[in-house]
């Protein structure tokens, strides 16, 4: 039997908040948006080529997998990262690396997760938790997601590591083994700022960044006329889940960037920076108000000026404002 | 932004959210899912429900094989289940009809009854809706 003094804490989104729980167990204390804006995890990108449960792809955050590499690659961290051809393999690893003392990251697919509250249980493969301990047979598990730690058994537990998809996590495992007790956040805070930056306005693709969020409000426009009213509150649902559903701390991970660069502004003592998080903070609430006024379309219950060219004028709105902070950190040094 | 009239839907699980007010700035608090957040996730099942109905009616009709609905009920479509069962595409589109699914050897429908969690007298008599 093994169980690490790991200590739970609950996180707006999943990668980083493991990863920050992950390195606070090796006494490196970095906060859960810290990760996010070192890892660049904000993002847009519309991809309607690409079917998501029967609508089209809508993304507000990087690959899954990219903000642990890059937020402990900028920081010094000596890290292991596995995927398995065989499960059995995957769960024998995994057992020694509990052995030696470390807690471990795995990424699953939620849909056979038990103790995932059942709303949440479709089929997605970008999901991350913490396995802490081993008891005979039952994994103990530590997900930001959920209240309290929790448990999986050994069956359960190889389910989930080889669920099936896109994104299929085919038993990935990672762990930080060697971590500095003391690390300049400072070049990586900068690093990932312009990275971020870079993807969401400087990237010469009308899919990706504010010319992404731009598209995505142009072809919502003619939703209700191409799909029709059924198809079109779907496809609008289908946004607002993958912006607001869990593991994106609200609005599309906006109010977690706005937290980052509140806490890079403190860190680098750029003043400018906290007017930008102020914007962004800005941004974020219209985001929110967007979803807000979705989800009233999609219950119909929306007023007639809630309809789809209000709403994609709201994203307009919202293109506008990320474009005039991303502007701004552009230039960071 | 709240409404009184919004009931919450889903009480399973709180979370932790940011926020942010120009006044207090960046704030984190755990709740539960917001309303209008939980008005969208219920969208998303309901709209699960009413494909099981639609492929239901297509079973009674005989047009369908029951595969038709796990596949519906396990929102899995033919690329994800074809890499859970290893069967190919065009072999599991084949098992959609009534008549090739009624045929099938036993091994094939021990294979779909473990992918669906079911036994195979499950799997061939679906609890229509």
């Amino acid at each position: 039997m093994i169980e690490l003094n790991f200590e739970h804490r609950q996180a707006g989104h999943c990668e980083s908040g493991v990863t920050s729980n992950l390195l606070h167990y090796h006494k490196l204390s970095v906060s859960e948006p810290i990760i996010f804006g070192i890892g660049a995890g904000l993002f847009f990108s519309y991809l309607p080529f690409l079917k998501m449960q029967h609508a089209p792809l809508t993304s507000f955050r990087v690959w899954p997998g990219m903000v642990f590499d890059r937020a402990t690659k900028a920081l010094g961290i000596k890290t292991k990262i596995q995927r398995f051809k065989n499960p059995v393999d995957s769960m024998n690893k995994l057992d020694e690396v509990l052995a030696l003392g470390f807690p471990v990251g795995l990424q699953v697919g939620t849909f056979n997760l038990p103790f995932f509250p059942p709303e949440y249980r479709m089929h997605y493969n970008m999901h991350n938790m913490v396995v802490y301990g081993k008891k005979d047979d039952i994994y103990l598990i530590s997900d930001t997601v959920v209240e309290n730690k929790v448990e999986i058994s050994y069956n359960d537990l190889m389910r989930v590591r080889f669920a099936k998809g896109t994104f299929a996590p085919r038993g990935r495992m990672y762990y930080p083994y060697q971590v500095p007790s003391n690390v300049d956040l400072k070049p990586a805070i900068i690093k990932g700022i312009r990275k971020t930056a870079n993807n969401m306005v400087e990237v010469p693709f009308p899919l990706i960044g504010t010319k992404g969020i731009r598209f995505l409000a142009r072809q919502m426009r003619k939703w209700p006329q191409r799909l029709g009213d059924e198809k079109a509150s779907y496809y609008l649902g289908q946004v607002l889940r993958m912006e607001e559903e869990i593991g994106t701390a609200g609005a599309g991970f906006r109010f977690i960037y706005g937290a980052f660069l509140d806490e890079a502004a403190t860190i680098l003592k750029q003043d400018w920076i906290k007017e930008v998080s102020v914007e962004m903070g800005e941004a974020a609430n219209h985001w929110r108000k967007f979803s807000y006024h979705g989800s009233r379309n999609c219950k119909k219950r929306a007023k007639p000026e809630e309809s789809y060219d209000m709403l994609a004028d709201m994203l307009m709105e919202c293109a506008d404002m990320e474009e005039k902070v991303f502007r701004k950190l552009v230039k960071i040094r | 932004m709240t409404e009184k009239q919004d009931e919450l839907i889903y009480r399973n699980n709180r979370e932790l959210h940011y926020s942010f007010d120009p006044e207090q700035g960046y704030t984190r608090k755990v709740d539960y899912q917001y309303p209008g957040n939980q008005v969208i996730i219920q969208q998303g099942w309901d709209v699960v429900e009413s494909r099981v109905r639609d492929v239901s009616a297509r079973i009674k009709e005989g047009k369908l094989s029951p595969l038709s609905y796990y596949m519906e009920k396990n929102q899995m479509e033919l690329p994800m289940l074809s890499d859970y069962t290893g069967f190919m595409r065009w072999r599991i589109k084949r098992h959609l009809k009534p008549g090739v699914f009624s045929r099938l050897r036993p091994a094939t429908l021990a294979k779909y009854a473990s992918v669906f969690d079911v036994g195979v007298n499950e799997l061939l008599n679906p609890p229509l809706t």
